[in-house]
């Protein structure tokens, strides 16, 4: 058996797909591609995958990885344009490599992502400046708390900063973007939303209904470690 | 088509879709999707279906029309669903027209809307689609610049309760009827409104009833639905020339999200032969035509190479009725196996033989099996031409218990002509013979269960109970509480039909035109999604008759006569009168009809009045008697 970690991009209508389908629809995509899968064993055998941090839906990424087990060593070029050929619109497959099979699940390695949330500008009546100002001042604090409502329905309050790893924001024709290191692992998982919720709280600088487009760009291992690295 | 304004759809809507539930049911983008240059194509026709995305995407016939249609160059088809509450609101309050989901233009922009109908209780979903593509909801206010409505499928038999909103139904199957409807709407839309709908008319399988006047006599039941204008005063159904070769789509639109029918639906055969008398597929659906194997084999090969599914159902109104139905599976299994798709039957005949080929195919026992009795007595089995008897029953499930499955589900209709209290008991005992069968093929306790679900018998036109009177929502209430009391078992459960819905069904399915101002008036008063238990509500349609002066029960609840004109009489689905009169008195003596696969053909006209012939390409024969028999 060998493992590949495919990488790719979901835009568009594609964003829409939960990640419970997106599971699905990985399984009917390498079945079109007619790759020598290895299924698992027992009376309903399915194709072997790994995802990694699962994509909110409505939000776009741009490197998404997903690992997968073929029977036999392929070409990763070769992966990547059979993938491509049968891949539904708004997914794309960018790459492919050959990673060590016994190395921990992907879902295991990530630990940050590198999210961009993209807005208008007139949506930042005060100016740019302002919400640097603001952002840096975020930074320096100590503390940064939410509101988050647990599965079981309890309304906590949560620190975001000690998953808060960089900011920045930017200015790009009409558009503004914020870009955000967070946290995505099991121990600690800072939502961009929520990021996002707190700048308008304390800043108070967003219109309030105004419309973000989230894209996460990247997930990286501890320390920033690429987790696209071919063997 | 409505000129709409140059917003862009496509961007308001993505915003919205953050907002609501479920967003994939209108993002599209899936695969095998078409989406073809807009400008470039001379038809646009938008296929509706009015229930939600993962119910209109486990519809085979979409998949088939949408394939049919996207062949032809000149002619585009998109697929527009019903809105469900939360976005129909977002739409209302950001004023967007429903759109397609493929091109994201509005229904209006299209040159045909074309509607299927399903099931009676979707119509307040087609009122509600056209209104919110800024379509008047009657044909007679629509002039030209609005989308052709048509409609097709099971419920266009009995046009009538939607004859007021509808410009032309499609009658019967249709592959070959949409390329004369294309044709002609090609030639004809340039020459206006009335000229396209009459040459419409002049195809076989069209009824426009625009041109049909329908007239009451004083107690307001139907007298007559006459023809004008040149249109023919019965329209024949459609089927197709040659089903073995007609095109079937193996390049079906795979969904991004869960859908009902989440698997390859391989067609294996049409109609039914067997002859139950409350059904009206089996009127509808008939002759009898089966695919050959090897036709099958391709195109199932085909599907699974472009769809990427892992399973593959053989589909149809009784699959295991399948003249070649062993080797066809063990060919499919040989090819499928090494691929990790297998095959399954939506469905099973009450018998050993398909509950032997259902644990060939199913190698885990995932779910229970399913059978369906119909009815507790062999009497009222006679009388619905159920040819099930209490052996095979026990049968079936000896060799359900026997080959690993725990559960059994057995589902029997209430209501039906002739019932007495025995039939009820007949439900209860039967229930009680199946849990007994089970305990003696050792299944282990806590885990064997059986599950009675009873519907409620709803006469249909077209079929030899088509003059029947359906039961008061009280007598079913009665019956449904009777037959929970005989079920003291806890390892049996019991599931009922809620019986204001079932009414509802009887009133429209056998509505007549009048019928179209209680319809609107209910989705005025917001009826929507009326097949969904969370969103009917029986208090506003009992408003919507009152406000229109109609008395629902008299729709329901009355006994025709053989004499007695009926709403749908002008629409032919093959089987003849007196074919229908002779099953419904045989019916009353319980006595029954042979199925026509035994070679005795009962003779009820549809190969002679369609000059077609059974086909049995899976090796079956059947030959139909070539003259009427009376």
């Amino acid at each position: 058996m060998t493992r590949y970690r495919i990488r790719y991009s979901k835009e568009g209508a594609a964003r829409f797909i939960s990640h419970l389908d997106m599971v699905r629809t990985f399984e009917r995509v390498v079945r079109r591609a007619s790759l020598p899968l290895s299924l698992s064993e027992g009376f309903n055998p399915h194709p072997k995958f790994g995802f990694g941090f699962p994509l909110p839906v409505g939000m776009a990424g741009q490197n998404e990885y997903v690992d997968l087990m073929l029977d036999s060593a392929m070409d990763p070029e070769q992966i990547v344009c059979s993938l491509e050929r049968v891949m539904p619109p708004g997914l794309r497959v960018t790459g492919a490599c050959l990673v060590e099979e016994k190395s921990p699940a992907l879902m295991a390695q990530i630990e940050r992502s590198v999210y961009q949330v993209r807005a208008a500008r007139e949506e930042l009546p005060k100016g740019v400046e302002t919400l640097r100002k603001c952002l840096e001042d975020m930074m320096g604090m100590r503390e940064i708390t939410i509101g988050r409502r647990k599965k079981d329905g309890r309304n906590v309050i949560f620190d975001i900063r000690p998953g808060l790893l960089a900011f920045s924001v930017r200015e790009e024709e009409a558009a503004l973007i914020i870009e955000m290191e967070l946290m995505t692992s099991s121990s600690l998982n800072v939502r961009p939303e929520e990021v996002i919720e707190a700048v308008r709280g304390r800043c108070g600088l967003l219109n309030n209904d105004c419309h973000l487009y989230f894209t996460r760009t990247g997930i990286v291992g501890p320390g920033g470690r690429d987790l696209f690295i071919c063997l | 088509m409505i000129l709409t304004d140059k917003r862009n759809y496509a961007k308001e809507l993505d915003r919205l879709l953050a907002r609501v539930q479920k967003p994939a049911r209108y993002a599209g983008g899936e695969w095998n999707s078409v989406c073809k240059e807009w400008e470039e194509t001379a038809v646009k026709i938008a296929f509706a279906f009015p229930d939600v995305y993962e119910v209109g995407m486990s519809h085979l016939g979409l998949q088939i029309l949408y394939d049919t249609v996207n062949r032809r160059p000149d002619t585009l088809m998109e697929r527009v669903f019903a809105p469900w509450g939360d976005m129909e609101e977002k739409l209302r309050q950001n004023r967007i027209p429903l759109l397609s989901i493929e091109s994201k233009r509005p229904l209006g922009d299209f040159d045909i809307a074309a509607f299927t109908l399903q099931y009676e209780m979707s119509f307040t979903n087609i009122l509600n689609m056209l209104d919110l593509a800024g379509i008047p909801l009657r044909s007679s206010d629509r002039k030209s610049g609005f989308p052709l409505v048509i409609a097709g499928g099971p419920c266009a038999f009995n046009p009538e309760p939607l004859a007021e909103f509808i410009d032309v139904f499609a009658i019967g199957e249709g592959e070959e009827l949409f390329h004369d409807i294309i044709d002609v709407y090609k030639s004809a839309k340039e020459r206006g409104r009335e000229r396209l709908l009459r040459e419409l008319a002049g195809i076989q399988g069209i009824y426009v009833p625009a041109f049909y006047r329908a007239g009451y006599n004083s107690d307001g039941s139907v007298c007559a639905v006459s023809p004008r204008e040149g249109a023919p005063a019965r329209v024949v159904k459609r089927v197709v020339e040659d089903y073995d070769r007609v095109t079937f789509p193996e390049k079906p639109i795979v969904p991004n999200t869960g859908v009902v029918h989440d698997r390859i639906m391989l067609e294996v055969l049409r109609g039914c032969t067997r002859g139950c008398r409350f059904c009206q597929a089996g009127a509808l659906y008939r002759p009898v035509r089966e695919k050959s194997p090897d036709t099958l084999i391709r195109q199932a090969e085909a599907l699974v190479k472009n769809t990427g599914y892992d399973e593959i159902s053989l589909t149809s109104l009784s699959s295991a009725d399948y003249s070649g139905i062993n080797p066809l599976v063990k060919g499919l299994l040989d090819r499928m196996d090494g691929l990790g798709v297998g095959v399954s039957l939506p469905s099973l005949r009450v018998d050993a033989f398909s509950v032997d080929l259902a644990g060939e195919l199913q190698r885990v026992r995932r779910s229970s099996l399913t059978f369906a009795p119909e009815a507790g007595t062999q009497r009222l089995r006679d009388v619905i031409n159920k040819g099930v008897t209490e052996k095979d029953l026990l049968e079936a499930v000896s060799a359900a218990f026997g080959a690993g499955w725990q559960a059994v589900k057995l589902y029997f209709m209430i209501g039906l002509p002739t019932e007495t209290r025995e039939d009820l008991d007949g439900i209860a005992s039967l229930a009680g013979l199946v849990l007994k069968k089970g305990e003696e093929m050792g299944v282990k306790r806590g885990r064997l269960k059986v599950t009675v679900s009873v519907s409620s018998f709803v006469p249909k036109s077209h079929t030899p109970f088509q003059w029947e009177p359906q039961n008061t929502i009280e007598e079913l209430r009665e019956k449904q509480m009777y037959i929970k009391s005989l079920l003291r078992d806890k390892r049996i459960s019991f599931k009922w039909h809620d019986p204001g819905v079932s009414f509802l069904e009887g009133v429209i399915a056998r509505g007549d035109r009048k019928l179209s101002a209680a319809l609107e008036r209910a989705w005025q008063l917001g009826s929507r999604f009326d097949g969904w238990s969370e969103c009917f509500n029986f208090r506003t349609w009992m408003t919507a008759f009152e406000d229109t002066g109609l008395d629902p029960g008299w729709y329901a609840h009355r006994r025709y006569d053989y004499d007695d004109k009926l709403p749908w009489d002008h629409v032919e689905a093959g089987m003849s009168r007196n074919f229908l009169v002779r099953e419904h008195r045989n019916a009353m003596e319980a006595s029954t009809t042979p199925d026509c696969r035994t070679g005795r053909c009962p003779g009820c006209g549809v190969c002679t009045e369609m000059g077609v012939k059974p086909e049995m390409g899976g090796g079956g024969g059947c030959d139909p008697l070539q003259d009427q028999v009376f």
